[in-house]
């Protein structure tokens, strides 16, 4: 889902695992703004219906291909502050390698796939961030690797 | 008419979020007619064109009405 007010990790998780008590793992991701690099606010623009269509795409998909019991994302939109966080995953599962990785691969799936746009704004201007080859090759590794777990 | 939106950088490189044109059949013409005034709408393989929640591709027909969104590589996460 999004989210275009401040989301509040340490309570999603919270609420997260109280609804899967019953899972033996629950892992989570929390993706913040970074404080360092002179960033004044980060800007985040999103589709009014083709973003969230996606986001939930990519965590059904997270479930279905690690046989988990749900992975939950949510991201921010509109501007955002150092330290802010930008977008909180987690995975309940059985076992923690399935959680694990669900959580990895939802995260290497939205940072290439989901129909989000960075604007880092400065004092002195702002730029419009592009996906890192570093991001494409981490999404590169889901393919080569056995889906049938 | 086709209602144009625009997105990331491309709104800021077409000067509006959103526009009405005219005369075009398909994704492909549309592109082309647009392309030569907005820098970068040109790269079909970089920046992808939107109808109703799908991606479409260059040979797409377009009726009278529709909405077509054109987005640039994305950089979410």
């Amino acid at each position: 889902m999004i989210c275009a007010e401040p989301i509040d990790p340490a309570a999603l998780l919270a609420r997260f695992a109280a609804s899967h008590a019953d899972a033996g793992a629950v892992v989570s991701f929390t993706g913040a703004v970074r404080g360092t690099g002179g960033i004044v606010a980060l800007e985040l623009e999103y589709h009014p219906s083709f973003t969230a269509k996606v986001i939930a795409q990519i965590g059904a998909d997270a479930k279905d291909r690690f046989g988990i019991e749900e992975c939950l994302i949510v991201h921010r939109v509109g501007s955002l502050r150092p330290g802010e966080a930008i977008v909180f995953v987690a995975a309940a599962a059985a076992r923690r390698r399935a959680a694990f990785e669900a959580v990895d691969y939802a995260m290497d799936r939205l940072k290439t796939e989901a129909p989000l746009w960075k604007r880092e704004v400065r004092h002195d201007g702002a730029e419009w961030i592009e996906a890192r080859e570093s991001d494409v090759a981490d999404r590169a590794r889901w393919e080569d690797s056995n889906a049938d777990r | 008419m086709i209602r144009v939106q625009y997105f990331g950088w491309l709104a800021e490189a077409a000067g509006m979020r959103s526009e009405e044109v005219a005369g075009a059949s398909t994704v492909g013409v549309l592109r082309a007619m647009l392309a030569s005034r907005i820098a970068g709408l040109g790269d079909a393989a970089k920046v992808r064109a939107l109808v109703n929640d799908a991606c479409v591709g260059e040979g797409f027909a377009l009726e009278d009405g529709v909405e077509v969104g054109f987005l640039p590589p994305v950089s979410g996460g």
